[in-house]
């Protein structure tokens, strides 16, 4: 049975970088910048950067496919094959914390870029030199060790000093590891203040080909999307509770009304729903990854959308200020369900990884 | 895993192979309580002297299996489509009332018989002015030398009709506030005092009843707390409702899931798109159910627990009723001899967001924990 417990450690962790991110909130960057100190403190005091690798697992820590070490499980059970390593435990309380602070860093990006890469990458994300960026999305090609193609929307592409992209080679798409110091790179804004961008245009720039395979890489990026999105939510969820009951209105805190109080309790299901697929999730690792992980991203980014939408509304006036966070979270929570998979694509994938609606079987075989 | 639980779940599948008999495969269940009793019943009998009741009592009590193998024997009972419970009342309500609230001498006389499926129980709650309201009960038992008497009348009472004692919320102190003058009653059904009248349910079933209570009688002593505990007590058996139980609801629902979609594979609406994607978004919300499931298992439980589960399960389950009517399209409505297995699913389930703490309730239940009380 999978074990959603955590540690003694694991909980400090959580409290450690709870707070220390509540003592620093940085949830805005311009393009092209960032708190450089911040970061360093991150990567180097906390180690957080550091603990995407795992050494134990040989290389740089995969993406818990191969952890079947465990038993096959019962062939008629529904358990997972194998337990995902511990640190993709402790990562994952990380970059929820990440998401409740809304922190304006490339922690996601590095963190997820860093489990696809070999040894020799690792001191620089470690040390917090490395700062990387995913593309994933089609359109790049590689030839002869070097990369051509544009990567648009690249998130914190700004500020990377390398990205990890597929592209496509002899044999299928396959993953890169590009430095992009000579690479063009051109900065770009969302909506969301706390991610700017990049595009970026590769022109035969040099890049080392990967183990890691780009489902491993996107079944990553999608799990670690879930994680910050349940923290965006959880983060949106407590300011409005936190509203609700010190705002009064005809006498009364709001968090009296019956109305508002049914629709914070849909609000709280909501979330509670998404946490328990993420966390089975990150939990599960083994054959189920590749259906779990995208439909985590799914179900978290939904539930960050639908509890980051309703605070603006609970919030009333202000919610609607730039002034106030509400907007803010709703923003990082409206980008994160429309990019690296929307809703509908992301079901699809679901449907076909999982072999539902197969014409000649029923759903589950 | 390891390995024991292996053995352990290889041991229950055989069992359930070499005992369950055919004809009882998918009977009962909800929307099917009236199926097959006397069938049913002998299967008690069976499952009793296999041992296999009361696996999730405490081990003093006859309990034998951690979480991890009553997990398993939920499964295993669902994937074997093992029919609906009569016993459940008694071994998942009462039991582990008794438990954690009853006296030593209560748990031996009554434990056994339930353990042997000898003796069904019903749940004597709701009434006619006390649903939602529940601490608004107006059945009165009165102390009356060695028994208490007992007035009054409770309905939605599933199994009253075949049960042989029934566990009654009623005010024994009329002068105390609401809460405090209750007592959880231990009432036996046979008895001329007592008399069941069915309540026919929109489905044209009836698996409930109104049940009266006028004249009827029971020792002083069965009483499961002090007297006027009732509701401290009553409330316990309303924590008790949810946990290992789910798991195997989530299997039922799957093999509902599975007949909706050759169902709809037969009425050649499986090709539709949009069809297909409201299918693949009711096999998510099962998925989450179960990962939801898990999850809370492991953990104690807050006071909003059974209230999300609630809250997920009842209208997710809902909607596949719904499902269950739109890919069969018009067709779907017509009526050719009694209820369609659709059909049954789609008017039971309007019963699912209300019965067990209606949605209201739940949202209320989990508002008070996160917004204190208004």
């Amino acid at each position: 049975m999978v074990s959603f417990a955590f540690t003694a450690e694991q909980e400090d962790l959580r409290e450690l970088v709870q707070g220390f991110l509540a003592k620093h909130p940085v949830r805005s960057r311009e393009p092209g910048s960032y708190d450089t100190g911040l970061w360093r403190r991150l990567a180097t005091e906390l180690g957080l950067t550091g603990l995407a690798i795992d050494p134990s697992l040989g290389h740089s820590g995969d993406a818990g496919g191969a952890e079947s070490a465990g038993s096959a499980g019962d062939a008629g059970g529904a358990e997972p094959a194998g337990a995902a390593g511990a640190s993709a435990v402790e990562v994952a309380i990380v970059l929820a914390e990440t998401g409740r602070a809304l922190l304006a860093l490339p922690y996601l990006s590095t963190v997820v870029a860093a489990r696809m890469l070999p040894p020799e990458w690792l001191p620089g994300i470690t040390s917090g030199q490395t700062v990387a960026a995913l593309h994933l999305d089609p359109g790049l090609t590689a030839e002869r060790g070097t990369i051509r193609g544009l990567a648009t929307g690249v998130m914190d592409g700004d500020v990377a000093t390398l990205a990890v992209v597929a592209a496509a080679a002899d044999g299928g798409p396959a993953l890169y590891a590009v430095p992009l110091d000579g690479v063009e790179r051109t900065f770009t804004s969302t909506l969301d203040h706390s991610r700017p961008g990049a595009t970026l245009r590769f022109d035969h720039a040099p890049a080392t080909r990967l183990e890691a395979s780009r489902n491993e890489a996107l079944d990553a990026l999608h799990l670690a999307l879930a994680v910050e999105s349940v923290g965006v939510a959880a983060a949106s969820l407590a300011m409005t509770v936190d509203h609700l009951k010190t705002r009064h209105q005809f006498g009364a805190p709001l968090a009296s009304f019956q109305a508002l109080r049914h629709r914070v309790a849909d609000l709280a299901v909501t979330l509670e729903a998404a946490t328990s697929t993420t966390w089975y999730a990150v939990r599960a690792g083994g054959e189920e990854r590749s259906v779990l992980a995208p439909m985590a991203k799914l179900l978290a980014a939904d539930a960050a959308y639908a509890v980051t939408a309703e605070s603006i509304q609970l919030h009333g006036g202000i919610g609607f200020t730039w002034e106030h966070d509400a907007h803010r979270y709703f923003k990082r929570a409206t980008v994160t369900r429309l990019t690296h998979g929307d809703p509908v694509a992301l079901r699809r994938t679901v449907a076909a990884r999982a072999g539902l609606l197969a014409d000649s079987e029923s759903a589950l075989s | 895993m390891e390995p024991s639980i292996q053995q352990f779940r290889r041991t229950v599948r055989t069992w359930l192979a070499g005992n369950l008999p055919g004809d009882l495969i998918g009977a009962g269940g909800p929307g099917r309580e009236h199926e097959l009793i006397t069938e049913r019943l002998a299967w008690e009998r069976t499952l009793a002297a296999g041992g296999w009741i009361g696996l999730g009592w405490d081990s003093e009590y006859g309990g034998r299996a951690p979480i991890e193998q009553q997990v398993v024997f939920f499964e295993e009972y669902a994937r074997a489509g093992g029919p609906g419970r009569l016993s459940h009342i008694g071994e998942y309500l009462l039991a582990p009332t008794l438990i954690a609230f009853g006296t030593p001498e209560q748990r031996a006389r009554f434990l056994p018989p339930i353990a042997r499926a000898e003796q069904l129980w019903c749940q004597g709650y709701s009434e006619p002015d006390a649903g939602s309201d529940l601490a608004a009960v107006r059945t009165t038992a009165v102390l009356d030398g060695d028994q208490w008497r007992v007035t009054g009348q409770k309905v939605w009472t599933s199994m009253a009709h075949i049960a042989d004692w029934c566990f009654v919320l009623a005010r024994t102190d009329v002068t105390a506030p609401k809460h405090q003058g209750l007592s959880y009653l231990l009432v036996p059904m046979r008895q001329p005092g007592v008399d069941v009248r069915p309540i026919v349910q929109l489905t044209g079933d009836a698996e409930f009843s109104e049940v009266f209570f006028d004249g009827a009688v029971t020792a002083a002593d069965n009483v499961v707390g002090a007297p006027g505990d009732g509701w401290r007590v009553a409330t316990g058996t309303l924590g008790f409702e949810r946990g290992v139980a789910t798991l195997g609801q989530q299997l039922g629902f799957t093999r509902e899931f599975d007949s909706i979609v050759d169902a709809a594979r037969d009425a050649g609406t499986l090709d539709d798109p949009l069809l297909r994607d409201r299918l693949v978004r009711a096999w998510i919300g099962l998925q989450t159910l179960r990962h939801h499931a898990l999850r809370t298992l492991g953990s104690p439980p807050t006071p909003m627990t059974a209230s999300v589960a609630k809250l997920l399960w009842a209208p997710w389950h809902q909607r596949l009723g719904e499902l269950a009517l739109e890919v069969g399209g018009p067709a779907a409505m017509a009526l050719p001899d009694g209820l369609t297995a659709a059909q049954r699913l789609f008017l039971f389930t309007r019963a699912d967001t209300i019965y067990g703490g209606s949605n209201e309730i739940q949202r209320t239940i989990i508002a008070n924990h996160l917004l204190g009380r208004p």
